[in-house]
């Protein structure tokens, strides 16, 4: 899973650290725009459910999987990409467990892909001490070393 | 044992959900036959045809309903980690109502 973020150009690690929440989800649209899975239509639709719904998309500590309808007509292709960000990013400040660096923006078209997509992100998520190390990359460097670290464990996708 | 997760579009924290508890549930001997993920708009609706109900904990008010009718409704928090769902399943009535394989 992490090659697949590498092999298909959706990785983005920012050096800029979002002003809030909301700047955060329209940085993390970017690569999924420019690989023309989404649409802006479908990034403003993921922060009008966080609005609604509250930070539910913060699945773990550390790690958020911006995510809106899947039939949405901001919706082009299927994919994930991921953004680290430098720090970690508030979504409630009365709840720190709420605070994501990760963010993992889904885009589900085809539906078998994407429940491809989930299962290799969950078991990517399992594995020990990966989202720590994922949190420290600064620079493509650092992914490829994290990438390095796990190979052998992974399953690859795609 | 049929198991339904919700979220709230039913795409990507439900789907994830789903796998974890599915793995879990076989994994300590439960016989799941139906396993399906949805949103929690079309859950409340369809609840009735599951006999557990997850979902993450800031939905779990959601199902009120479901819980009042004597469905299982869990509320998970970590949505990938197996052993909160574990614990989440031994504390429910879940032991004494099915048997495992």
């Amino acid at each position: 899973m992490l090659r697949y973020f590498l092999e298909n150009h959706l990785i983005n690690i920012s050096t800029e650290h979002p002003q809030n929440w909301e700047d955060a989800i329209r940085v993390s649209g970017e690569i999924m725009k420019s690989n023309n899975l989404v649409t802006d239509k479908y990034v403003d639709q993921v922060i009008a459910d966080v609005k609604k719904y509250g930070p539910y998309i913060v699945i773990v500590p550390g790690v958020a999987m911006p995510h809106s309808q899947a039939d949405s007509s901001g919706v082009l292709g299927t994919g994930i990409g991921l953004t680290i960000f430098p720090e970690a990013v508030s979504f409630d400040k009365d709840d720190s467990e709420k605070d994501a660096q990760l963010f993992f923006m889904l885009a589900a078209k085809d539906n078998k892909q994407h429940m491809e997509n989930i299962a290799n992100l969950s078991n990517m998520l399992m594995e020990d001490g990966l989202i720590e190390d994922l949190r420290k990359v600064k620079s493509l460097e650092d992914y490829h070393q994290v990438m390095d670290k796990y190979e052998l464990s992974t399953e690859e996708s795609r | 044992m049929k198991i339904l997760t919700a979220c709230a579009n039913g795409s990507g924290t439900s789907l994830m959900l789903m796998r974890t508890v599915k793995k879990t549930m076989e994994k300590m001997g439960y016989q799941i036959t139906q396993a399906d993920h949805t949103s929690i708009s079309e859950a409340k609706g369809i609840a009735r045809n599951y006999d557990v109900v997850f979902t993450s904990i800031p939905f779990i008010k959601m199902f009120d309903e479901v819980k009042k009718r004597g469905g299982e409704v869990i509320g998970i928090k970590n949505v990938i980690s197996a052993k909160e769902v574990e614990d989440k399943i031994n504390e429910s009535d879940i032991p004494t109502k099915f048997k495992k394989n």
